[in-house]
Parts: structure tokens; sequence; C-alpha cells
């Protein structure tokens, strides 16, 4: 075993387990597994309605959607993933919570991002509400399905700020912050980066 | 934190920092290829595309450390992949749907 896994069962920091994350992993990877057919779902249904409306009627995203907020929400989850993995193998509690609480802040950042966001389409001349048209509709559905995600991991993270954690647990809720990382990309990239014509 | 070898709680902590700023790298990219519109819609789409698969096989290996799980979830990811597979075929070929009769 390492010596950060030694330290930490001393210092009463995260228990170590297997590489593998035992049951709660596998329980978790299921988990996953379903979510991501309901992005898989949800994207796809973007790509129909997408195809079926054609190259002239489809707005272009780059039009409507400002970019640099969103590339700023997509680089503070993927550090957010960093920070996470950093708390699972953080040797002492004192140390695991900073970690989360970085997490935790680049989530609450990642949510304030798409409620500025939000606000500014909705409040925009002209305004972008959800019955606006399809591609708008896809938009605020897709988007605020990932951010219902986030706000369920930031949750969780709260939860793991308490001393006793077991290690296991620490690890399952990282999985699911990693997933949520990464269905963030495809939506990130199909819906604000792919041109419509 | 160390650089040991791998431990029990995945890869040290230098590579983890070299996969996110590739992954920082991978996403400048992404912006730059949108903007190119000197370049057709079909090339930056597919570039884009690579750029993502790239991006997501980043964050399946080095972060959920997806290889290093254990057998069953493997074999639901696999599952899972081979459905989204079919469930794509199908539902590209509702929407390019060509009438041969």
């Amino acid at each position: 075993m390492s010596q950060i896994a030694s330290l930490g069962e001393r210092d009463g920091g995260p228990r170590p387990t297997d590489a593998t994350g035992g049951v709660g992993a596998t329980g978790m990877w299921t988990f996953l597994a379903t979510d991501a057919m309901g992005f898989g779902g949800l994207l796809i249904a973007y790509g129909v309605l997408r195809v079926r409306a054609g190259v002239d009627t489809w707005p272009d995203p780059r039009a409507r959607l400002a970019l640099a907020p969103a590339a700023a929400m997509t680089f503070a989850l993927l550090l957010s993933s960093l920070t996470m993995t950093l708390a699972t193998r953080a040797a002492t509690v004192g140390a695991r919570r900073a970690w989360l609480l970085a997490t935790l802040a680049l989530g609450v950042a990642f949510l304030a991002g798409g409620a500025f966001e939000y606000a500014h389409l909705l409040g925009g001349a002209p305004a972008m509400g959800l019955s606006t048209d399809l591609f708008a509709s896809t938009f605020y559905v897709v988007t605020g399905f990932h951010a219902l995600h986030v706000f369920a991991g930031v949750v969780a993270v709260s939860f793991m700020l308490r001393a006793k954690i077991a290690t296991q647990a620490l690890e399952t809720t990282a999985l699911y912050w990693h997933f949520v990382d990464a269905a963030w990309m495809p939506i990130f990239s199909i819906i604000y980066l792919w041109p419509a014509r | 934190m160390t650089d040991d070898a791998d431990t029990a709680s995945g890869p040290a902590t230098f590579p983890l920092l070299a996969v996110v700023a590739l992954l920082a790298a991978l996403t400048a990219c992404e912006l730059v290829v949108s903007g190119m519109e000197d370049a057709g819609r079909a090339a930056r789409i597919t570039a884009l595309a690579g750029l993502l698969m790239a991006k997501v096989g980043l964050v399946l290996s080095f972060f959920m450390r997806a290889r290093a799980s254990r057998r069953a979830a493997r074999l639901t990811l696999l599952a899972v992949g081979v459905a989204a597979g079919v469930a794509v075929v199908l539902m590209l070929e509702t929407v390019f749907r060509v009438n041969v009769l």
C-alpha cells in the first residue's frame, strides 16, 4: 500500500480500497451507463431535429450563444475533475476537505456560469425563450438536464465534506463527478461549436 | 503529494496534471477549429468530433479509470456501447432514409 494510503489511515483520512472501487463502483457504473443513455437520447434528438430542420433553418450557435463563458465553464469542470481526483488521494482529512472545497467551488462556479448564461439569453434582445424555436428548446433541455446533474454532484460533494467518509463512497462520488465532466464535453462540442452552415 | 508509480487510487499527480493540460489544449483547439470559417462545415464538424472523442477517451481512461474497473463494470459499458451504437444507426437510418422502391 502506498505511503499516502498509510498516512490516511493514521490521520483518520479516507481508508484505502482496491483499485476497482468495490461494489459501489460497479453500481455507479451501471447507473452512469443508464444515465449516459439519457444524455445520448437528448443529443440524438437534438441531432435529428437539426438535420430535419435543414441548413438554412437551423440558427448558427455562434450567433446566439456566447462561447467565452461556455469555454470558461468547460475549463472549470476540467479543473474540478483534477481536484476531485486529488481529494480521493489526499493523505489527511484536512487535505481532502481542501480539495473537496475546491471541487465544490468549481461546481458552483459552473452552475453560476450557466445561470448567468440563461439570464443573458432570456433577457437579451432578441430574447431566446424556451419556446422560441427548436434550437432554443433543445438547448435549454440538454443544458438544464446537465445542470441538474452538476447540482446533484455539488450536493454529493457537500456530503463528502464530513470527516468520516469511507474511501469507497468518495471514489464512487468521484466517478459520478467525472461522468458529469465527460457528459459536458459532447454538449459543449455539439451544441455550442458545431457550425450550422 | 508524490509522483510515485500508480497507486491504488490511480496514476501519479504529474500525469494527471499533464492530462488536464492536454484536455485544456484540446478544448482550445476546438474553439479554434470552430472559428475557422474558411474551412468547410463538414471538415470542421469532423475535426470537432475527433477532438471530442479524444477528450472523452482521456477522461474515461485517466479520471474514471474505465480500464481498471471491475469486469462487471466493463461488461456493462460494453453492453451500453453496443446498445448506443445500434440506437444511433437506427436513428440515422430514420433520418437519412432513402426510398429505393
